[in-house]
């Protein structure tokens, strides 16, 4: 008896998927109904796509929280970064992201922020390691709004092409305390192909800006997502 | 226990790097939500990034888009809307939904990848519109395009049609390929 190994192990038939350039309804192959006799699908079985890697909490000295030894064994990463803290008194804060302890070099680098009705947006080709960031308050002066932030960091693990991050985040009570940026969003990457800086990323560094420490109230959780 | 909260469905490549369309086709109707995540470059030899689009069961027209972003080249803050396919401010762009820019190998060598969430809502409830939300952006900048190219951006928009989405396409302006290790996972939803 004949056995059709690609229509019973689906990792066959993905990773046989192509593009179609011509053809208007494209190649067979590429159907996604065709894995579906290989379990793909349902309710059974599986595993989450957001895997948590580790959790941190503020010590309430360091301005630094650091993640390391991260597998390779991802499509990306997520990090979470809720800071209830009330480390600050007064005045705006940022959060800068820093990979494989680097150094000094061009990161490229584009957001937007706002708080109604104004809206700001900032770019830069001359970053040194500051990733894109957004003024928070402390817990003290924005009451029980944390300031909540989501960084993704793609490619993270290959290093044929550049490691875009992603950033979204903010606090609503900012921008009506103070006028100042409440919500934000931005992307960053590196602009050198220096081998560094395509290299794996084992560990990432989640600064605040003003150098006010991370307490235990805040917590930041680093996530491995996966891909099929 | 069954499963739930987003599952990998599928990862697609960009194919030998002469394909000018990706599709995800035969989509079930198992999942509450669609999620795509995507890391893309095309192969065109553009010297500016380039816009990339998708669209519901191949269907170009009937869409309502909203957007805001941030572009270096042209300078500032842009923000776009368009109702049910009308023109927008170029012919191709922001009519059908627009998910983000990104550069190419021809000019932008090995840091021509752009990166793009979408999640799809509705997608199989035919007595509501499909609904998309989209983030993306490429931060690898060029100062030598000289238009206006959004290269953050938050956008939304809504599918005018009641049809349960079975497929999805994904295109760049001007016809350009995808290169070989563009990469778009799709996942499902399970669960409230």
């Amino acid at each position: 008896m004949s056995f059709r190994q690609d229509r019973t192990n689906p990792s066959s038939a993905v990773s046989n998927w192509k593009g179609r350039s011509e053809t208007p309804k494209g190649w067979p192959s590429t159907r996604v109904s065709t894995w579906m006799n290989g379990g793909l699908f349902g309710a059974a079985g599986g595993t989450g796509t957001y895997e948590p890697i580790a959790t941190a909490t503020g010590d309430g000295s360091s301005d630094t929280i650091a993640f390391t030894s991260i597998p390779d064994t991802y499509s990306d990463l997520r990090v979470w970064a809720v800071r209830n803290g009330n480390s600050l008194t007064v005045g705006a804060d940022t959060i800068v992201l820093r990979m494989n302890d680097e150094g000094s070099y061009n990161r490229d680098r584009l957001m937007i922020s706002g708080s109604s009705p104004a809206w700001n947006q900032s770019s830069s080709t001359s970053g040194i390691w500051e990733s894109v960031s957004i003024e928070v308050y402390s817990a003290s002066i924005a009451g029980t709004m944390p300031s909540v932030y989501i960084l993704d960091i793609c490619n993270y693990a290959g290093g044929s092409h550049n490691k875009p991050m992603f950033f979204q985040g903010g606090n609503p009570k900012t921008a009506y305390i103070s006028s100042n940026w409440g919500v934000g969003m931005g992307v960053t990457s590196m602009n050198a192909t220096a081998s560094t800086e395509l290299g794996d990323i084992t560990k990432i560094s989640i600064q605040n800006g003003s150098g006010s420490e991370w307490e235990s109230a805040d917590r930041v959780t680093l996530f491995g997502i996966k891909d099929s | 226990m069954a499963r739930e909260g987003w599952c990998p469905i599928a990862t697609m490549n960009g194919g030998d790097g002469s394909a000018t369309e990706l599709e995800f086709t035969g989509i079930p109707n198992t999942y509450e939500h669609l999620c795509l995540r995507g890391l893309v470059c095309s192969s065109s030899s553009d010297s500016f990034p380039i816009y990339y689009f998708m669209t519901l069961n191949d269907n170009t027209s009937g869409y309502d888009v909203s957007e805001l972003g941030n572009s270096y080249v042209g300078g500032g803050k842009v923000a776009y809307s368009n109702l049910n396919g009308t023109a927008g401010p170029s012919a191709g762009r922001h009519v059908n939904p627009t998910l983000g820019n990104a550069g190419n190998t021809t000019t932008h060598g090995s840091l021509g990848y752009g990166y793009f969430e979408a999640e799809i809502f509705n997608y199989k409830n035919t007595s509501a519109y499909t609904s998309v939300n989209i983030a993306s952006g490429y931060a690898t900048q060029n100062t030598s395009g000289g238009t206006l190219r959004t290269q953050v951006r938050n956008g939304h928009f809504v599918w005018r049609n009641t049809a349960a989405v079975t497929s999805l396409q994904f295109v760049w302006e001007a016809s350009a390929a995808w290169t070989t290790d563009s990469k778009i996972t799709l996942y499902g939803f399970l669960g409230e």
